[in-house]
């Protein structure tokens, strides 16, 4: 005959566990209790658990507890115990500020969860080989893409602090997940983290470099591209939370996903607020294509010179008052920064 | 784009008077014969009840109407409900209504039905005068009461796309719309505009002739789109004078392209060679030095076209384009339209293989005019994507044409910036 019991968090996180081989234990701060307590808001002989040896009923009593002494139901409700109670096996009890699981010996606990998945991320992200990979990575397209941008006057020593400046960064969110991970779950990995957030650097840095290419290859429109940034903003940082959360929370799954999921709502909605708001905003500036891309990224024949007339032919859209309402508001002077041609007399 | 060619600032100076003894006679014998056929023209915003804006005007066509700018009274012709004209007679104003408008040469016409006899009506002069010869501008400059101004007659501007006479004389802010006549009260033109420093501007008398006998008719068609066909026509003959001219080939860079081809269009170039970048610039564009002002924000009837050329022999191929790409990337149109008076651009970008056989990227825009039915402002820039270390970018302008004559530009225009 034992009885076990586990310390918790309040969210259910075993800090603590205790097997007694008696039928009953006493509870308390007192240094004749049989599980010691230190917290300062239970009394020093607070209660009892005992166990019937021929039912294995566990019950649980006050002993006059300043405080009350509180079982927790199935919705974590609290409700007091007067002077005794019968519990179940697995039952977790309140006394002043501390949760205590009561388990009978016979208790049957739930089947051990598979370590290859969990070892295969935690493995696959904290990979010294790949962190280093993914860090040279980011790091030397950040730096080239300096250097192609101002490829004359810059030294290298600045460019590579510049693109070090953003690796710190990450670093120290690396730092947060990993502490934030260590109180919680023991399995909470800084190497982890910080391979998952130079992932997501990488790919960032990888896409920012290939997008003007990508969009002359694919002939993708300023719309399609800036749906695509959004796109992939969703997915690989929504993705990253979701997992950051997985491997330093304790949250349960569908917490997890909900929060994750918050990742690309909010991205895709700014996006779809901005295309809404700015659908009849009058813009001086032509919205046309800014991409230019080397002669030697240029993988797709360029379109035939006679059909130019064509193309420019389709840029004409007669004015339908009934599809715009951007003249709603004429007191507006939005207008273009040109400077003033104006050549007339003042009136 | 703005090009510095592009600008005609405009000075309001009060510049002091002066005039001989023997001008200053006659000036007033002038003034005295004829300023009881000159009014004030206010324009009165309804809300407010206040002055939005003040021109002079004059009485012409048998005495039933009153002559003035277009442009004092165009927020009237833009926004009519926000807006009323006044004539001021002897005290008492009155609401007056636009019988015509010729928007291409600043020119209005106002009608007074109803009210007390105006003045005797001034005579348009059938000649042009000397140059040299005295004129006498009138006006109320600054709302300080009607003036008389002494000048003199120099002939036509030169190199501009709309006539108009050159008057050495100070028109000031206000006088727009009054007449500039000769020593025998014959309307010589109209008040328009001034560049500062004793240049003025006058809307030849011709014109306001032209329009009386057109009014004599009831307009069939309402005002905005009389004057879309006014512009339309504008541009269109100035397009087609463009396009019959010989476009020479002239080199800039490594391309060959063409500047000056017309008289009326001003043109103005620079280069820049950075030799610790090892970069060299060069830059040529031309533009019609006049734009018609159709109200406060919008202004029209503009051609300009420029082409750009970058060499970096030093640098990575992909830096060269990267700069291109930012350098291109704030490219605007010539002229001023707010949203009341045009939509939004909508844009045709592609990249093409050009005759030369190399690529070029495209970029075809037009936006249509919401009152005035028919026109458009097209915006077109090309940049080639063909070679490693050099790039050159050509671009136009054109405000207030019509598709068909805008695309006949674009046919032509496409085929002239080439590698030499």
């Amino acid at each position: 005959m034992a009885i076990i019991i586990e310390h918790t968090d309040p969210s259910g996180h075993v800090l603590r566990q205790q097997r007694f081989e008696t039928t009953s234990v006493s509870i308390g701060r007192s240094f004749s209790a049989d599980m010691i307590l230190t917290d300062p808001y239970v009394d020093a002989e607070h209660c009892t658990v005992a166990c019937d040896t021929d039912t294995s009923q566990l019950r649980l009593k006050d002993l006059g507890a300043k405080n009350g002494l509180w079982w927790l139901d199935n919705k974590h409700h609290k409700q007091r115990v007067i002077s005794e109670r019968a519990i179940a096996s697995g039952q977790t009890i309140l006394l002043g500020k501390t949760y205590l699981r009561i388990y009978h010996h016979s208790h049957a606990v739930p089947q051990a969860l598979s370590i290859a998945r969990d070892d295969a991320i935690t493995g696959f992200f904290g990979h010294a080989g790949l962190i280093l990979v993914v860090a040279v990575l980011a790091l030397g397209l950040d730096i080239l893409g300096q250097y192609l941008d101002h490829p004359i006057g810059g030294s290298w020593v600045e460019r590579g602090r510049e693109a070090f400046y953003g690796l710190l960064g990450l670093i120290a969110l690396s730092s947060f997940w990993a502490l934030l991970g260590k109180g919680l779950v023991q399995h909470a990995r800084f190497r982890f983290h910080l391979g998952l957030s130079f992932c997501v650097m990488a790919v960032w840095v990888v896409w920012e470099f290939i997008q003007p290419s990508m969009m002359y290859n694919l002939n993708f429109t300023k719309a399609t591209a800036d749906w695509l940034n959004r796109g992939l903003q969703a997915v690989v940082l929504g993705g990253a939370l979701y997992l950051a959360l997985s491997f330093s929370t304790r949250l349960s799954t569908r917490v997890r996903a909900l929060l994750a999921g918050l990742v690309p709502l909010l991205v895709l909605g700014s996006g779809l607020s901005t295309l809404i708001e700015t659908k009849n905003r009058f813009r001086p500036v032509p919205p046309y294509s800014h991409v230019l891309v080397e002669p030697t990224l240029q993988w797709r024949s360029p379109a035939a010179w006679d059909t130019l007339p064509a193309a420019a032919e389709k840029a004409y859209k007669p004015y339908d008052p009934h599809a715009d309402d951007t003249d709603a508001d004429v007191s507006d002077d939005t207008t273009d920064e040109s400077p003033d041609p104006a050549t007339t007399a003042e009136e | 784009m703005t090009s510095p060619g592009a600008l005609w600032p405009l000075w309001w100076l009060l510049l002091s008077f002066n005039s001989t003894a023997i001008c200053a006679a006659t000036a007033d014998g002038v003034y005295s014969r004829y300023a009881p056929s000159l009014y004030q023209i206010r324009i009165m915003e309804n809300r407010s009840g206040s002055r939005a804006a003040l021109g002079s005007g004059f009485v012409v066509s048998d005495g039933k109407l009153v002559a003035t700018n277009y442009h004092v009274v165009s927020n009237k012709v833009m926004e009519p409900n926000k807006y009323r004209i006044e004539i001021d007679l002897g005290g008492k104003p009155q609401v007056a209504t636009i019988v015509r408008v010729d928007a291409v040469h600043d020119l209005a016409l106002l009608s007074l039905e109803g009210t007390p006899p105006l003045g005797a009506a001034l005579v348009i002069a059938r000649q042009a005068p000397q140059k040299g010869e005295v004129l006498y501008s009138l006006g109320n400059p600054h709302d300080i009461g009607m003036t008389v101004v002494v000048g003199n007659y120099n002939g036509l501007v030169e190199h501009s796309p709309v006539e108009q006479i050159h008057f050495s004389g100070a028109i000031n802010s206000g006088m727009s719309g009054g007449p500039t006549v000769n020593g025998d009260g014959q309307v010589i033109g109209v008040n328009v505009a001034t560049a500062g420093n004793q240049i003025g501007f006058l809307v030849p008398g011709h014109y306001l002739q032209t329009l009386i006998e057109k009014a004599q008719e009831p307009l069939d068609k309402p005002l905005l789109e009389d004057m879309a066909e006014q512009i339309k026509a504008h541009t269109t003959a100035l397009l087609d004078e463009l396009l019959a001219q010989p476009w020479h080939p002239e080199p800039m860079g490594k391309v060959s392209i063409f500047a000056k081809a017309v008289p009326w269009v001003e043109c103005w170039g620079n280069s820049e060679e950075k030799k610790e970048l090892g970069t060299l610039e060069v830059s040529r564009g031309c533009n019609s030095s006049n734009q018609l002002f159709l109200s406060d924000k919008f202004s029209s009837g503009y051609v300009e076209y420029e082409f750009f050329y970058f060499s970096a022999q030093n640098w990575p191929s992909a830096s060269v384009y990267r700069y291109m790409a930012r350098n291109t990337a704030n490219a605007m149109p010539g002229n001023q339209v707010a949203k009341v008076h045009a939509g939004n651009y909508t844009c045709s970008d592609d990249w093409y293989a050009t005759p030369q056989g190399g690529s070029k990227r495209i970029s075809y825009c037009t936006r249509p005019y919401k009152q005035l039915p028919g026109l458009f402002d097209v915006f077109y820039v090309g940049v080639t994507s063909d070679r490693s270390h050099e790039v050159a970018m050509d671009h136009y302008t054109l405000a207030g044409v019509t598709q068909e004559a805008s695309l006949r530009f674009f046919a032509r225009f496409k085929e002239q910036m080439l590698w030499q």
